[in-house]
């Protein structure tokens, strides 16, 4: 009886522990958000609240469905116009566009709807600090599902100016805010 | 020569005034939309900036569906999942546009071409008891007048497609991780 009962109790210590395990990896994957950086480069930390920016658009290709969201100073900025020939948009102004691994509706309809979250690309404009990059700043952070985690693709600041170097015109963002 | 001056001023002014007249009854428009028996748009006044809970594309159109505050803090705790209802002030509206091929990414990406229509689903027990407490409308846009016409009539144009997910509280699209 005895032995059961010390099974018992370690199988309780065992639950405790493990809950504690995976409480303790709950606060490390929110932790994650907050300091997840890429090497000299920019951290996720700076488009706090991007959870709930205003929509600029939408996108799909592949196997990947996208919204593309703007901080209040980006949204500004598309309604007076931008991007167009030969106009820049203000310091302050950034972007996130959250890809998701797309799927096939689970309800049954012919549609491609988010399945699990696989990254993010964020964009922002700081003309001195980002002088060599057309003022802008880029970070991709890749997704994790089974950690719930973030991690930086690359180092630097200038991943995307390549990509982006083909609407320099317009300021380096394809992005257009449609009617709604 | 100075008369003629005083002219012109005067016709200026009146095309000045009537440019910005048009931009106001072109505002007063969309949110006067009404369904016939049904909800207004101006009942989702703000729409516009409202957060992100989906997006989906089918043969046709590229959506997103963005919820208002009272909906987006439903969803953040749990609902539906958790069993629970949506409240009473919820409002969720998708905007469907027609989808393009861009010609200027360097791959291969559809983004919207044309808004196509909004559909809008809104909940208020008292007033949509019999579709168990939601509102439901749809406004087609026409480009060509920049303007939003009703679909329909009643409130209830949506119930019969969302019985299915009745278990979730009529509606099909959960939160997306981001």
């Amino acid at each position: 009886m005895l032995r059961v009962a010390w099974a018992r109790k370690d199988i309780s210590i065992a639950i405790v522990a493990a809950s504690l395990a995976a409480m303790g990896g709950a606060a490390i994957a929110q932790q994650n958000k907050d300091t997840v950086k890429v090497p000299d480069g920019l951290a996720l930390s700076e488009f706090k609240g991007y959870e709930k920016w205003q929509v600029i658009g939408v996108s799909q290709n592949n196997n990947i469905i996208d919204v593309i969201v703007g901080n209040p100073e980006m949204i500004a900025a598309y309604q007076t116009g931008l991007p167009a020939e030969g106009k820049k948009f203000p310091d302050g102004v950034k972007m996130v566009k959250i890809h998701w691994n797309a799927k096939k509706s689970p309800d049954g309809f012919p549609a491609l709807v988010p399945d699990t979250l696989h990254d993010l690309d964020t964009m922002v404009k700081d003309s001195k600090r980002f002088p060599d990059t057309g003022g802008w700043g880029y970070g991709q952070f890749n997704y994790d599902t089974a950690s719930d985690s973030f991690s930086p693709l690359g180092k630097g600041p200038g991943c995307g100016f390549s990509c982006h170097t083909k609407v320099a015109a317009k300021d380096y963002v394809f992005t257009t805010f449609p009617k709604r | 020569m100075p008369h003629i001056s005083r002219m012109s001023a005067v016709a200026i002014g009146a095309a000045t005034l009537a440019v910005f007249g048009g931009i106001a009854l072109a505002a007063q428009d969309k949110y006067a939309a009404q369904v016939p028996d049904g909800i207004s748009l101006s009942d989702f006044r703000g729409y516009e900036g409202w957060a992100v809970v989906s997006v989906a594309q089918t043969k046709d159109v590229l959506k997103v569906i963005v919820a208002n505050s009272t909906m987006i803090a439903a969803y953040r705790s749990g609902v539906p999942g958790n069993g629970k209802r949506f409240p009473d002030g919820s409002k969720i509206a998708k905007i469907q546009w027609t989808p393009k091929k861009s010609t200027e990414a360097p791959f291969d990406v559809n983004v919207p071409d044309h808004l196509q229509d909004i559909f809008l689903i809104e909940k208020d027990s008292k007033r949509f008891p019999k579709t168990s407490g939601w509102g439901f409308a749809k406004f087609n846009y026409a480009a060509q007048t920049d303007s939003f016409s009703p679909d329909g009539k009643g409130t209830d144009c949506g119930y019969a497609c969302h019985t299915p997910v009745a278990k979730k509280d009529y509606i099909f699209h959960p939160y997306q991780k981001r």
